[in-house]
């Protein structure tokens, strides 16, 4: 297969499902480069038009709406529907919102916030994620999970928002951890949900969020952990951070990109800051060494 | 457009007459006919007359590529029914042809129908079809195992 050129391969390749990609870095050494390139992440997200990273937000105008981006809108309306006949029975308990879900099709998630009841004022709030597998055929019990957060209990800094790594549900939030001596440092931990656990993936001190700043957590780089974003509300603008030296960047470039920021803008509006990644944020380079 | 009939000619000498609508599906034939020469016969070094009169087949089956939805449904039940026809290797000279001709339409399905075969094959079954040497020493395999272990942990399918 000598006349087969790195092109060639890029175009089969970009073609795979994520999860086959991945393997083909095994076959050979000239795979592994095809498929870390940036020319081939360029093809794949061309690729994924038609199952792109989607975000939905919370359109509190509407009992149940969804906007929907980088996606056909029948998928939204298509959540919102089942949702409402689904949780029918409920409704007097529970509010739902939708959050996102992936392009795998088994995670959606939602908050849930219990109503007051009749004989007690106070609201009890609590963030779960409800995992919803649409390709389940099992009975209706196996199709859902409610999954509690791991700081559940705890205050973390920011609103609890959701991204996807490689096909797994991420938690990052910045929450205060009581030390050995009995004082509190805040921490920005990442977690991931891996079989209905959820695991720590890495836990830095974050002596940056003083009382001045002004990012919120927006994703996690989909091919590279140690890489965070943050949204600078100043300069409304992607902040990548890199954990492994705790450096930060700031992306004012992308505003110029074409790609439009917007979407970020809407979440951070609709103050619920829970997406997977979009689709232009491909372009942001990956961790600097 | 006029019926212009036009002779391929493959690397092991097989000639195609086809008419010129035909023959310009192959990009790399519509650049030479641009160029203003009244060329009559083409050859083409690098495909034999086997491929060569798939990819004939392919282009005149899409001639006319009609917008209604009815015509699209069909070409795309041909598609499928064409492709049904190759075995991997087979495919991986198809689309080899389909590249150095410039055939838009043919390289996106066969590189898609190669992409759905392969997709649930192992990295020794890739090698295997592919004629590709596995390079890697044993330690730098198991480093890259261990980077995407996701990826290859059967028991880890991405399940809320």
């Amino acid at each position: 297969m000598n006349s087969f050129t790195e092109d060639l391969w890029s175009i089969i390749l970009a073609r795979l499902p994520l999860k086959s990609i991945t393997t083909s870095k095994l076959v050979c050494k000239q795979w592994k480069s095809i498929v870390e390139s940036p020319y081939f992440r360029k093809s794949l997200y061309q690729n994924l038009h038609s199952s792109s990273w989607s975000l939905l937000v919370w359109d509190d105008k509407k009992d149940l709406g969804t906007t929907l981006y980088g996606c056909e809108p029948s998928m939204g309306s298509y959540i919102s529907s089942f949702l409402n006949n689904k949780f029918e029975i409920q409704r007097h308990k529970y509010v739902y919102l939708i959050r996102d879900y992936t392009d795998v099709g088994l995670i959606l998630i939602s908050e849930v916030s219990k109503k007051p009841s009749f004989r007690n004022s106070t609201v009890d709030n609590e963030d779960v994620i409800v995992s919803h597998d649409f390709y389940a055929t099992g009975t209706d019990s196996d199709r859902f999970r409610v999954t509690r957060f791991p700081d559940s209990g705890k205050h973390p800094k920011f609103k609890r928002a959701c991204t996807i790594f490689q096909g797994f549900l991420m938690y990052m939030n910045v929450v205060s951890i009581t030390k050995d001596d009995g004082s509190l440092e805040d921490k920005l931990i990442i977690w991931k949900l891996k079989s209905g656990e959820w695991q720590l993936v890495s836990e830095i001190s974050a002596d940056f969020v003083n009382p001045g700043f002004d990012h919120i957590p927006v994703t996690i780089n989909s091919v590279d952990a140690k890489t965070v974003y943050f949204w600078n509300k100043k300069h409304k603008s992607l902040v990548s951070a890199n954990l492994c030296n705790g450096k930060f960047v700031l992306h004012s470039e992308l505003e110029h990109s074409g790609r439009s920021p917007n979407s970020v803008e809407c979440i951070i509006r609709s103050d619920c800051p829970s997406f997977v990644l979009p689709r232009w944020l491909y372009l942001i380079p990956v961790r600097s060494v | 457009m006029s019926s212009n009939k036009i002779v391929l000619t493959s690397s092991d000498g097989e000639s195609f007459e086809v008419e010129e609508v035909v023959a310009r599906k192959l990009q790399i034939v519509g650049h030479m006919l641009e160029d203003d020469c009244v060329i009559n016969e083409i050859p083409l070094q690098n495909v034999t007359g086997d491929i060569l009169s798939m990819v004939i087949e392919y282009c005149k089956t899409h001639v006319d590529e009609e917008e209604s939805e009815e015509a699209q449904t069909k070409l795309k039940t041909w598609d499928e029914e064409f492709m049904k026809k190759f075995d991997i290797k087979t495919l991986l000279q198809i689309i080899l042809a389909a590249n150095y001709l410039n055939v838009k339409g043919l390289l996106d399905l066969v590189s898609q129908t190669i992409a759905d075969t392969i997709k649930d094959y192992t990295p020794e079954q890739i090698r295997e079809v592919f004629g590709v040497e596995n390079d890697y020493t044993e330690e730098e395999e198991a480093e890259v195992r261990k980077e995407n272990a996701w990826a290859f942990d059967e028991a880890d399918t991405p399940k809320p």
